[in-house]
């Protein structure tokens, strides 16, 4: 059967005359828009800020602005700054009455002058009741999910150490098995709390001076039971040995922790650890090298990824989350820090991570990550 | 093993948490006292005076910290040592339990009962 074609003269619409003003289209904007010239005088205010700040465009100057909006970044300066067109302001929340906006004040440039300054406010008021109701969801799922946990925990390390009675060899086994497995679900919650912080931008990083060697001889200690249990033997090499940098001990403990555990979880009985601190000019590079089973090489890209655990993990060591190192590159993309690693299958890892001399920044935030019980 | 047989104060909601501390703190030589809401822990704790008072927050009737805000307004209460066993880590429940002085802030899932009564033990020795 053959199709027959046909050409299809096909005219593309007249272009339409359509005059749009920009300040008609301004006063479309959901978020409040306020113009200033160079003078720092209104030009135009759109009906949006107005019914934000009940400041019309008669009323409107930047002064009373900042009378109605109290925050430590809205300053003279701040504004000085802007309308000199050397920077912008960007608050990320602002609160007025029970209201939360976002607001930028961005320099506006004609050719190479700056010619006043646009203010625009964005309602941010949904997002932060949604994050409220997540954060009290996860919190509320959490408490609820540890009750249990928390009761078996309780009376199986009672029944463990003999506490009521002796239990039989089998009978140990039978229970330690229960036990070990709760003690994984506890694990659990406190992963997936970290991984719901971290994913809603809510840590807090609270920055003091601390001996870093220290504070890592202090985590190697704290794994002493682990690591006994499988006769490995620790080589540290920590230069200088004592070294005091601006962190956050949570969370460089938590990065220690989850780093050293995996690496004494992956290794065999009998083989070593090595790790390392080194000061470099302009970076602290901390190092764990084991000569555990590795990770397959086509599943390297994914070693960062939540829940992954690579295929020959559970055997080596069933126990684990498949979050930490997802924790640990979270932490160190909030920190200026970096991580990679260099593994052969069957062979051994090692972590290479980085922190700048300058330490880690305080930045506040709603909840701490919780720290790895040792 | 603690030898001068100090009073404890556990105040708890949940009736087999109750039972295994206080079956573990008694057998490791503390004599316990229970209340299983707030209302019920302020009044013990302002009668009997123990030497240390254990409290968990999400209780029906009063909850923890509305327990522990009252009790600070006691003259005996003011000082009295009290830990927080809780199962939420929510950092404004902590801020808040520290701003009533507690001396420590423990999540009941991470800890074993052996280490609830060390870190209770090296408190009371320490006072």
């Amino acid at each position: 059967m053959s199709i027959q074609t046909k050409k299809i003269k096909f005219r593309p619409p007249e272009k339409a005359n359509i005059e749009v003003k920009i300040e008609d289209l301004i006063q479309c904007f959901p978020e409040g828009v306020v113009v200033f010239n160079a003078a720092r005088q209104v030009s135009f205010v759109n009906t949006t800020i107005t019914a934000m700040t009940g400041l019309s465009s008669a009323g409107f100057d930047l002064s009373a602005f900042r009378r109605l909006f109290h925050h430590e970044n809205l300053t003279n300066l701040a504004i000085r700054q802007v309308f000199s067109g050397k920077k912008f302001l960007h608050i990320l929340e602002i609160k007025l009455t029970r209201f939360w906006y976002e607001l930028f004040l961005l320099p506006l440039h004609h050719d190479t002058t700056t010619s006043g300054a646009i203010l625009m406010l964005r309602d941010i008021t949904r997002e932060k009741e949604i994050d409220k109701t997540k954060t009290e969801f996860v919190s509320l799922a959490s408490h609820q999910l540890r009750t249990p946990l928390s009761i078996m925990k309780w009376y199986g390390d009672m029944l463990l150490s003999d506490d009521v009675g002796r239990l039989n060899a089998k009978q140990q086994r039978y229970l330690r098995a229960v036990y070990e497995s709760n003690q994984h679900m506890v694990d659990l919650v406190n992963a997936l709390l970290n991984v719901s912080r971290i994913e809603m931008g809510t840590f807090t990083v609270e920055a003091t001076m601390t001996n870093v060697p220290a504070l890592a001889r202090d985590v190697i200690n704290g794994l002493t039971p682990q690591i006994s249990s499988k006769k490995l033997k620790i080589k540290t090499y920590f230069n200088p040995a004592q070294l005091a940098l601006s962190v956050d001990q949570q969370l460089l403990r938590i990065i220690f922790q989850n780093i050293i555990s995996n690496s004494i979880k992956y290794s065999s009985a009998g083989t070593s650890i090595h790790i390392t601190l080194q000061k470099n000019s302009s970076d602290l590079l901390f190092t764990v090298t084991d000569q555990g089973c590795g990770i397959p090489p086509e599943q390297q890209e994914k070693v960062f990824t939540k829940l992954f655990r690579a295929d020959n993990a559970p055997s080596a060591s069933p126990e684990g989350t498949g979050l930490g190192l997802y924790i640990v590159k979270s932490i160190l993309d909030t920190v200026a820090g970096k991580i990679r690693f260099e593994s052969k299958f069957n062979s051994g890892t090692t972590f290479f991570v980085t922190l700048p001399l300058t330490g880690m920044k305080s930045s506040p935030g709603l909840q701490t990550l919780i720290p790895t019980k040792i | 093993m603690i030898t001068n047989n100090p009073t404890i104060l556990y105040v708890e909601d949940d009736p087999l948490l109750s039972e295994a501390l206080t079956d573990k703190f008694t057998r490791d030589g503390f004599t316990i006292l229970t209340a299983k809401n707030g209302e019920e822990g302020l009044a013990t704790a302002v009668a009997q005076h123990p030497a240390l008072i254990l409290s968990d927050i999400i209780m029906p009737k009063m909850h923890g910290l509305e327990m522990l805000k009252q009790l600070r307004a006691d003259p005996w209460g003011a000082s009295v040592p009290v830990f927080i066993l809780s199962n939420l880590s929510a950092s404004p429940d902590i801020a808040e339990a520290k701003k009533y002085g507690v001396v420590e802030f423990i999540i009941k899932a991470d800890f074993t009962l052996n280490e609830i009564v060390a870190k209770v033990s090296r408190l009371l020795v320490a006072s």
